[in-house]
């Protein structure tokens, strides 16, 4: 029993403990490299048989969206990581730039605040807001399921919302629900999501007020079927919001029938409002006030994206996480580039041959 | 006759103690090969023996006058022969009635705890969970504080920590895990110490197996008990309460990666933190701080006390509440680091230390660079603890925050007190060579490599070859065999020389020659080794120069290359032939420098093929140590690409040399997706000449294709993704190699198409898998190209199925550059067969006919 006692009573951390595992992580390390060399020098020799290899060098060098995962050990330890978790989860869109063939059935439109985008997360008692690439906003109490010290079961209930958050009335402006009461609600449909938060919100009117549980207050945006004669209205209204409070920013599409989808995706598209007769049809009138907000060089659409990609990709080239965001809704000058080269070589087919879906539905014309 | 001995009460202690354990030495040993041997034995005897003898020991057991009990150890270790086997199965009951039994002596009760304890120790969980019941409830009868032995209570007590993890449906209920948990803490508060310690032990192994259940437990008793034991002046007990929240962090550190997993996959976690460690840690990190202070005097590196187990309960800590922990630890720190008691100040650092961590980015940055000065002065401290803790220190920073480190303002100084630190005693020493590991890594980093692969120059330029010169003094000192300074010394040199921009080649040329030096003057010394502990050093050191030549071998140019392998590989042939080239850690070294020099050398190795190729055979056939005989497998490919055509004499020999490999069954699993890649590597360099090999080896492929393993072993699933990938490389290579290099198909190829839809089978069911990876992925889309282009229309059918092409599909959209560009070279491949006039098909028709007229 001693030497049970012995080996017992030693902790099992000792190798935590200043350099003390160094000596045998070393070996290790300099297998995996001897391995890695092997394999790449073994990819290089294959590729060169098959003729491709300088296809696969051009696509390395070409290759922006490298991310780098955070390797997480107790020793080297890189602080921070809860960026990387709550980074791209957001569902973004793309720029409408052609009307869809189902677009009077099958579409909503949904007027966005000038606010930041954000993700709202509830749980553990506390309601934390996350922007577009992971970073903490702002961590609050609301009544969300979870989200403030007092609600019932909060280590156990989550909720994750999708919206637009205002920060000096305090609102965050509901798009979209990626979960509900720890459901998972992203792999429903957008009309039942949509159905489901205005459900939850009619339950839970203490949302709507700032109390002394919900120090955010949340509104949801509304959702408006696209069919022609609400489109109409819709484009004809003004202001969107009560007393232009807080101001439109832009429009967003959402297609029905889709899930979250996070990163970007061609089922959620996005225009300024004067745009949307140049792509939905001149027949369309809209409020005068949205023609008057077209700047005064605008000629058209390609171009107004074309410049609006330049202008984002220079204030923002030297910061890695961001060439994430670039990509969505455009694409910035060099990935332009570097797909027309490649697509000239031959290497890449702009249509996706197994592409059955909608989304390609919609792209092609 | 032994068992005769143990049972009369009138034979002496000794005697019966010795005869106790001789029979124990006849059930049971550390070997686990003889322990099966000795069980098979002991079940091989006639049934009314064993009984005989059981009866006796049964019996003895309570009536010996000495601690512990030898009948104790017998009885545990028949029963952990005969109980898996169904056999004896009234043991159990038995043990539990002497325990239960108020007529049961004390020294019954215990010697009966005891045998308990060591069966839950051997035995395999799954014999005894349908026994957890009644062992259960024998153990915490044992414990129960009207207990009135102590030595009951504490043999109760370690039987229980070893009963933990099969007794787990006995936790999942409540009512049960509430009275085991309240006699647990209550046992915490014996005034025998080692039964407080034993009781904690059992609530550090609850936590780390139950975490999930201890949320009533945890505010009422855990916490305040294990704080308590954190604070005694008894070390076994200080270290049990810290132990117990250094697995609280470490448990929640998990969580939390397991939460950010689950939000990337967009799913909730399937197990969630109850953040004890952040709720706890304004009330740990004094407790801690104080811990920190009382070092051990002496220099004895493997005594784990205290002021060590504090140090790291910080660091898991600082890992786990990350910002949070800033403000506990930093006024310490700061009102410390310059007072006159030297265990304060190393206390201090050690704390800096060990919370960085943790820091976000913007708050770690402008506390480091503030504390650059006074950590550069600690490295000159009297104190030699506090200069040995500065050391390591500095070693956190450049794993860490490494901006800070190469920091102008500081890189001088910092490297003046770093290169002063080398003369310093061993342990500071060691230290600061890990230091400069890291130091290495931080400055090549953060080098601009503009237009090539190297960068030109970096911000230890004109430090480098001083540097250089000062780690190779080190590694020669008298007393560096002490806390691994030398290995820590040639590791720095590696690291200084791997991350080297081309203005300090000279250097490294330098080096090379130094350590080629080293390592014949080593070679020569082997004849005038004697003692076993020499023997192991000069083996070790024989080891650490293979690891620097592979390093230096790196870096060296293809023009300075052939001027020196002649005197390395001469060299590392007669280590080879030498006895240390016997030992399997030596081997494995000189096996990967050889992989290195083929890699510089290219064809010219082809020189030394006769000479050495015996050495890559031993390595080949040494299937007991397995990482010799990987080093040995890469090495074949190495040479298969380094050679191409010309290994051709050599490939018998080592074909028949793998195939014995991947025919035995003791060999280590990992060895054989290595075995298929190199398959594939030797059919690249011989390409038609594969042909006499191509049956056996098919047959080899086959066979592991059909492999399954047991899918709740993640190890194991794991394991199977890596063959299968291997297995595709291999038919990769082959059909690559069969096919030729020039644009044309050769016939040989043709010895392929039987086995397509077999390999295409294969194909599909890899893509099916869930825990398909990418590599899968790329070496599928890779061979569906291969396919295409080799046999042309005949195989689209095949290939046109939904798994692979949903697997194109996905891997067209992959972030790894090389399986995006293969998967749409594939699909592009697939498309122009379809394309193709030949062989117009209905569906080609149709598509062209919805063309025609939807336009």
């Amino acid at each position: 029993m001693e030497e049970v006692l012995e080996k017992l009573s030693k902790t099992k951390f000792d190798g935590l403990y200043k350099n003390n595992e160094r000596g045998l992580e070393n070996q290790e390390e300099r297998r995996k490299e001897m391995l890695h060399f092997q394999k790449t020098n073994r990819s290089i020799l294959t590729d060169k048989f098959r003729g491709v290899l300088g296809l696969v060098e051009a696509v390395e060098e070409s290759n922006i969206f490298q991310e780098e995962r955070v390797a997480y050990r107790p020793q080297i330890y890189v602080a921070g990581f809860n960026r990387a978790a709550y980074k791209d989860v957001l569902m973004q869109s793309e720029w409408m730039v052609e009307k869809p063939h189902d677009f009077h059935e099958n579409w909503y439109v949904v007027p966005c605040p000038k606010g930041i985008r954000t993700l709202v997360v509830a749980s553990q008692g506390k309601t934390k807001l996350y922007s577009r690439d992971g970073s903490l906003v702002r961590t609050s109490q609301s009544a969300l399921p979870g989200g403030n010290p007092f609600s019932m079961g909060r280590n156990s209930r989550c909720c994750i919302l999708d919206g637009f958050f205002v920060s000096i009335t305090n609102t965050v402006y509901i798009l979209d629900l990626l979960a509900w009461n720890s459901h998972l609600m992203a792999d429903g449909e957008t009309e039942f999501r949509h159905y489901w938060m205005l459900t939850q919100l009619e339950e839970n009117p203490d949302l709507g007020k700032r109390t002394k549980d919900n120090q955010i207050k949340f509104k949801i945006i509304p959702k408006v079927p696209c069919d022609r004669q609400n489109f109409q209205e819709f484009m004809m209204r003004f202001p969107h919001f009560p007393n232009c409070d807080p101001k439109l920013d832009g429009l967003l599409f959402y297609h029905k029938k889709t899930h979250y989808i996070s990163g970007s995706t061609p089922l959620v598209g996005w225009l300024y409002p004067y745009m949307v007769p140049e792509v939905f049809g001149k027949d369309i009138k809209i409020n005068l006030v949205y023609t008057m907000e077209k700047p005064q060089n605008y000629t058209n659409q390609a171009e107004f994206i074309a410049n609006f990609a330049k202008k984002k990709s220079r204030v923002r080239r030297f910061d890695r996480m961001d060439t994430a965001m670039l990509m969505s809704p455009d694409e910035s000058d060099e990935m332009k580039l570097v797909v027309d080269t490649l697509t000239e070589s031959g290497a890449f087919d702009t249509e996706d041959p197994e592409q059955g879906n909608e989304a390609s539905a919609i792209r092609m014309n | 006759m032994l068992s005769d001995v143990l049972v009369a009460g009138g034979n002496s202690q000794v005697a019966r103690m010795a005869a106790g354990l001789q029979l124990k030495n006849h059930l049971t040993s550390k070997d686990p090969i003889l322990k099966q041997q000795y069980q098979q034995r002991w079940l091989a005897l006639p049934e009314d023996i064993r009984l005989y003898i059981k009866k006796n020991i049964l019996t003895a057991i309570g009536t010996e006058n000495s601690r512990p009990s030898s009948a104790a150890q017998c009885v545990a270790y028949v029963a952990v022969a005969e109980l898996p086997v169904g056999q004896w199965n009234d043991l159990i009951p038995m043990l539990v009635e002497n325990v239960v039994n108020a007529q049961s002596t004390e020294l019954k009760k215990e010697a009966t705890l005891e045998a308990i304890g060591y069966i839950c120790q051997e035995i395999d969980a799954e014999v005894l969970t349908e026994q957890s019941n009644p062992i259960l409830t024998a153990i915490i009868h044992g414990m129960r504080s009207i207990e009135t032995s102590n030595h009951v209570r504490l043999a109760a007590t370690q039987a229980l920590l070893n009963s933990l993890e099969f007794t787990k449906a006995n936790f999942d209920k409540e009512n049960e895990r509430n009275f085991i948990m309240e006699v647990v803490c209550e046992a915490t508060q014996s005034s025998d110490m080692r039964i407080s310690v034993a009781a904690l032990q059992c609530l550090v192994k609850i936590l780390s197996l139950y975490y999930q259940y201890m949320e009533p437990y945890m505010g009422q008793a855990l916490f305040p008990i294990t704080l308590e034991a954190m604070k005694s002046d008894v070390d076994e007990i200080s270290l049990q309460g810290i132990e117990f929240w250094s697995n609280v962090s470490d448990e929640e550190i998990d969580l939390a990666i397991e939460e950010v997993e689950a939000a990337d996959a967009g799913r909730p976690p399937a197990r969630t933190s109850r953040f004890y460690a952040r709720g706890a840690l304004q009330y740990l990190a004094p407790v801690l701080m104080q811990k920190l202070t009382k070092q051990d005097d002496t220099e004895d590196e493997l005594e784990w006390n205290p002021s060590k187990a504090a140090s790291v309960c910080l660091m898991l800590l600082s890992n786990c509440c990350e910002d949070e922990v800033v403000p506990h630890v930093l006024p310490f720190i700061n009102s410390n680091i310059k007072n006159e008691n030297w265990r304060y100040r190393e206390a201090a650092l050690m704390a800096f230390g060990s919370i960085l961590g943790g820091l976000e980015a913007n708050t770690l940055k402008p506390l480091v660079e503030k504390a650059m000065p006074t950590l550069i002065e600690a490295m000159y401290d009297t104190s030699v603890a506090v200069r040995d803790t500065a050391a390591w220190t500095f070693g956190r920073i450049c794993e860490i925050v490494p901006e800070a480190a190469i920091n102008e303002t500081y890189l001088k100084p910092l490297l003046e007190s770093l290169v002063n630190g080398l003369k310093a005693e061993p342990r500071v020493a060691a230290n600061v060579c890990w230091a400069f590991t890291g130091l290495a890594e931080a400055a090549y980093e953060a080098a601009d490599c503009g237009d090539s692969n190297q960068p030109a120059t970096y911000c230890m330029s004109k430090y480098f070859d001083f540097i250089v010169q000062r780690l190779l003094e080190t590694t020669d000192r008298q007393d560096a065999a002490q806390h691994n300074l030398r290995s820590a010394a040639y590791e720095a040199l590696m690291e200084m020389v791997k991350n080297s921009p081309t203005d300090c080649y000279v250097t490294v040329q330098k080096t090379t020659m130094v350590i080629l030096e080293r390592l014949q003057q080593v070679l020569q010394m082997e004849n005038h080794i004697s003692s076993q502990a020499d023997r192991s050093q000069f083996n070790d050191l024989q080891s650490l120069l293979c690891a620097t030549l592979q390093s230096v071998l790196r870096k060296v140019t293809q023009e300075d290359a052939p001027q020196i392998s002649d005197a390395i590989m001469t060299a590392l042939l007669t280590m080879f032939a030498g006895n240390a080239g016997k030992a399997g850690g030596v081997q494995e070294d000189a096996l990967m420098a050889v992989s290195t020099l083929v890699e510089v050398l290219g064809e010219g190795f082809l020189k030394y093929m006769d000479a050495f190729k015996r050495y890559l055979y031993v390595g080949l056939k040494n299937h007991q140590e397995y990482q010799v005989c990987i080093a040995a497998v890469g090495l074949t490919g190495d040479i298969c690409r380094a050679l191409k055509g010309k290994v051709l004499p050599y490939c018998d020999e080592i074909i028949v040399l793998l195939l014995e490999n991947l025919g035995d069954p003791s060999i280590h699993r990992s060895v054989k997706p290595q075995i298929l890649s190199v398959f594939g590597d030797i059919a690249l360099s011989i390409g038609p000449d594969f042909a006499k090999y191509f049956d056996v080896v098919m047959q080899m492929l086959l066979q592991a294709s059909n492999a399954q393993v047991d899918r709740n072993d993640y190890d194991m699933v794991e394991y199977l993704g890596e063959l299968r990938e291997s297995v595709l490389e291999a038919y990769t290579g082959i059909i690559q190699g069969l096919k030729g290099s020039t644009g044309e198909v050769r016939s040989d190829v043709a010895l392929v198409e039987p086995h397509v839809p077999a390999i295409v089978t294969f194909m599909m069911q890899v893509a099916c898998e869930p825990e398909r990876t990418d590599g899968h992925m790329s070496v599928i889309a890779g061979l569906t190209g291969d396919l295409c282009t080799v046999f042309g229309q005949r195989v689209l059918p095949l290939l046109e199925t939904r798994p692979l092409l949903d697997l194109l599909q996905a891997a067209r959209r992959s972030r790894t550059p090389r399986t995006k560009a293969l998967a749409n070279w594939a699909t592009k491949e697939i498309r122009k067969l379809k394309h193709q006039t030949p062989l117009t098909s209905w569906y080609v028709l149709i598509k062209l006919w919805t063309l025609f007229t939807s336009s």
